[in-house]
């Protein structure tokens, strides 16, 4: 077991809803971003003077301008419906991780400051200001939240605390102080087309030898091509498929089917990233900017379909918000959705009976799937709703023999998050991460021990690198993270080998 | 939300209901109009008082008479019969204001 | 307005602000909602990808709080019971504000009393949850007690007027008639009624100001009401330069 310096939640029995303890988590601190992030990112490189009347600005500006976070600061009649849905109040036990009370921390700052009531009878109403010690909550709480969306899934009124959150990090960075993992990455993002920074010889150093390595391992000529003009499909994946592992495992299964489908498709050097975490600090024009350079990418290639790599929050900006934001996407083939998830590209290979399977190739494996929170939640695969839940489910299915779901109140639409989304993918972070994954876990340990299940697939970048850190301090190897499309690179059979 | 304004007008009309209902203008507000009785002045208690709590009176005093047979008392309905001659001129204005159906009638017969 | 007596002018004039103050506060609440952009498709999904689909489950929600009863059943069973009661409630009412009143409104009126008079229950139910529970606890504020305290009072003094102390119910229909019709006419001074109107123009006032604006709120929420069908069509910002 890995060792921890804090307490690891106890999972033997399950996670049961655990009594209030108030501060638990308070001493969290995130790395605070540097003057060159900031700036480069638009914001001021450090605490500006007048601090809170700048906040209340922006505050207001954001209310004016998203009708969810002026509706959601009203309407919450602090039922409690969301209480215990918080993974991060699950496994740690701080109030102020219930939905709920993450969400009060801004709207008390609300009251006191836009509300009659809250000004007239600031303490009966609970009304706050934006003091050094509620920013303080702000920055550890605000960086509690991974944006999961669960607590919206059971509120009465759909109030989404995300929302809030991406507002209360917008809020923050506009007076100067931001997380240093979020914004580094978006400044790679912006400078070199990858969250990694990745250079393109470096790129194309790794697509050569993972080229090399197929045809050692399969004896099949599969291309990875990159920055390929007039290719069909221009393929979209998380940096991270390039480089860590077990990713790059299912990077090597989007190529697989590629080769068996026969269909051309490249990578793009100019914007070799589909994750998009301008979405996790709330910042449109960055989400916008990030998302613009793919499009952009896409019509240079003269592409005629964008499908895009197994990854949670990218998908949710890809399908929700690629068409408002970089759209229209004119020059792309109109019978084809834009974009196009691989698992919907794989599925309706499958249904035309196109791919050559052998499911024994995975029979060391007895799978369960983790359904991912932003392709859960906040996106769709194929016409139905729901798709976003078959469509995975039935290519594991095709490809593997043994299958086994977890604890539908963990998964599909009331799916437990990893507990490393929405930026908090971050050393500093690892006692939030830990505990937050506790509930995912307890339902994976359940049909490890009952069913045999050695294997967790998912179609995540954040999960997989967060359950393979995590999942050790639990007793799980890290070997039992697989993406999907690693466990269709094992099953698919090339040419005629 | 795509015509706030046809939305606000809707809601407008719908909280404003009411009043058209209760046709707005320089009306009066309607109130029951009873036929008094011509051979007395004075009720049983103060009008007042039986306004608010004739039918409190009636049903205590039904159980008096009804059930234990005291037949000697002060309110009943028949005493009521004796100038309130026309129900539908007199108990049934009110009633139908207020959407109330008392239960008297059920057994009572008055003209 | 003259010949009313100081009691009646001062509750009439009462009426009117908090009247004013309760439509003038909602209209502007809504009205902000309505007109404040979604800049992005945001639907929590699996969701309905018609605008059909997506009346039909905020009707589901609307009828049956489908996402309380998934979220909390304890919960559900308290705040369902009162807001169901509240309709009852509200039918008590609707008699003294209709003239002449509908014979159905009329004939219903046993069978809504029957219901109305239970209000107490589920506002001591809600009380106490939030008592009773650490993390409901650790969430209610004072307004939170508050505002149902103020309910339950409200419900008490209006059971007290039925059941303990009658009022003359023609003078309050009267009345009410006379405030609706902008024709006022005098009230009837007593007690209980005068407690209850000053409690329910209370009310009236803190609505638009308070967490009670979800009941109009609700169907605005961008998270339940926007279609998910973002890939289909474009989803267009409305203040995005473009």
């Amino acid at each position: 077991m890995a060792k921890a310096d804090f307490e690891i939640p106890d999972i033997k029995n399950g996670v049961s809803v655990p009594a209030v303890k108030p501060g638990a988590m308070a001493h969290v601190k995130y790395h605070p971003a540097s003057e060159a992030h900031l700036t480069k990112l638009g914001f001021p490189a450090k605490r500006v003077d007048n601090w809170k009347e700048v906040a209340l600005a922006k505050m207001n500006e954001l209310m004016g301008k998203y009708k969810s976070l002026s509706l959601f600061l009203d309407v919450c009649v602090k039922c409690g419906a969301c209480a215990d849905k918080c993974h991060y109040y699950l496994g740690t036990g701080d109030p102020n991780n219930m939905p709920v009370a993450r969400q009060e921390l801004m709207r008390k700052v609300y009251r006191k400051n836009f509300t009659l009531g809250g000004k007239l009878f600031g303490g009966l109403a609970r009304a706050e200001d934006l003091t050094e010690e509620v920013l303080r909550e702000w920055m550890a709480y605000f960086h509690q939240c991974s944006q999961c969306r669960r607590c919206s899934v059971f509120c009465p009124f759909g109030i989404d605390t995300a929302e809030i959150s991406m507002a209360a990090r917008e809020i923050m960075d506009s007076i100067g102080i931001g997380q240093k993992y979020t914004l580094e990455i978006i400044a790679k993002v912006h400078d070199t087309g990858n969250n990694l920074g990745i250079p393109k010889d470096a790129l194309i150093g790794t697509l050569e030898f993972l080229e090399e390595d197929v045809k050692e391992t399969t004896g099949v000529d599969v291309k990875f091509p990159l920055d390929q003009k007039g290719a069909e499909v221009m393929l979209i994946v998380p940096s991270a498929d390039f480089f860590s592992s077990p990713h790059v495992d299912s990077l090597v299964g989007y190529a697989k089917v590629f080769h068996a489908a026969g269909i051309s498709y490249t990578f793009s050097s100019h914007a070799s990233e589909f994750a998009n975490f301008g979405m996790f600090i709330g910042s449109y024009d960055n989400t916008k900017k990030i998302a613009t350079r793919i499009a952009d990418a896409g019509r240079d290639l003269g592409v005629k379909r964008i499908v895009v790599g197994e990854c949670g929050h990218a998908y949710r900006v890809a399908y929700s918000f690629w068409n408002t934001l970089a759209g229209p996407f004119d020059y792309l083939d109109k019978n084809h959705s834009v974009p196009t998830h691989v698992c919907e590209f794989t599925d309706e290979l499958l249904r035309r009976n196109a791919l050559k399977l052998d499911k024994s190739a995975n029979d060391e494996f007895t799978v369960t799937y983790h359904d991912s929170c932003n392709v859960a939640r906040a996106s769709r695969m194929g016409t139905e709703p729901g798709g976003q839940f078959e469509i995975p489910r039935n290519i594991l299915k095709a490809v593997c023999n043994k299958y086994v779901e977890m604890d539908p109140e963990a998964n599909r639409e009331k799916t437990f998050c990893c507990g490393g989304g929405g930026g908090l993918l971050s050393d500093e972070l690892l006692e939030v991460r830990v505990k937050g994954a506790a509930p995912k876990v307890s339902a994976l340990k359940e049909v490890m021990d009952n069913q045999g299940v050695n294997t967790m697939a998912m179609i995540c970048a954040i999960c997989k690198a967060q359950f393979t850190k995590v999942l050790p301090y639990y007793d799980i190897p890290m070997e039992a993270v697989a993406g999907v499309h690693q466990l269709v690179s094992n099953a698919i059979q090339l040419g005629d080998k | 939300m795509k015509r706030p304004a046809a939305t606000a007008a809707a809601l407008l009309a719908l909280l404003a209901a009411p009043l058209f209902y209760a046709g707005c203008g320089n009306a009066k507000a309607p109130a029951p109009q009873l036929t008094k009785p011509t051979n007395a002045t004075e009720c049983v208690e103060p009008a007042a008082t039986m306004r608010a709590n004739h039918m409190n009176l009636l049903r205590h005093e039904r159980d008096n008479i009804v059930r234990e047979g005291d037949r000697s008392r002060k309110y009943r309905i028949e005493g009521c019969a004796q100038c309130h001659t026309k129900r539908a001129e007199f108990c049934d204005r009110c009633h139908d204001y207020a959407g109330v159906k008392p239960e008297c009638f059920d057994c009572h017969y008055l003209p | 307005m003259g010949g009313l007596s100081l009691l009646s002018l001062v509750y009439v004039a009462l009426s009117y602000a908090a009247a004013a103050i309760f439509v003038g506060g909602l209209m502007r609440k809504l009205w902000g909602y309505a007109v404040t952009p979604n800049p992005l498709c945001i639907p929590t999904t699996p969701s309905p990808a018609t605008k059909g689909g997506v009346v039909a489950r905020l009707a589901l929600n609307i009828v049956a709080f489908a996402d309380l009863f998934k979220g909390n059943r304890w919960t559900w069973i308290g705040g369902y019971a009162f807001h169901v009661i509240l309709i009852a409630v509200t039918v008590r009412h609707l008699r003294l504000f209709i003239y002449p009143v509908p014979p159905l409104l009329a004939e219903i009126q046993p069978l809504a009393l029957l219901i109305a008079m239970l209000l107490p229950l589920p506002l001591v139910y809600l009380l106490a949850r939030r008592k009773m529970v650490d993390r409901y606890a650790w969430i209610s504020s004072p307004a939170d007690y508050g505002v149902l305290i103020l309910i339950l009072l409200i419900a008490l003094s209006g059971l007290g007027l039925k059941f303990v102390s009658h009022s003359d119910l023609v003078g309050i229909k009267h009345f009410l008639l006379g405030l609706l019709m902008f024709s006022p006419v005098d009230m009837p001074a007593h007690p209980a009624f005068i407690i209850h109107l000053t409690l329910v123009l209370m009310l009236a006032v803190y609505f638009p100001y308070s967490k009670l604006v979800h009941a109009g709120g609700v169907f605005f929420s961008p998270t339940r009401m926007m279609v998910d069908d973002p890939r289909e069509r474009r989803h267009i910002n409305p203040w995005a330069a473009k």
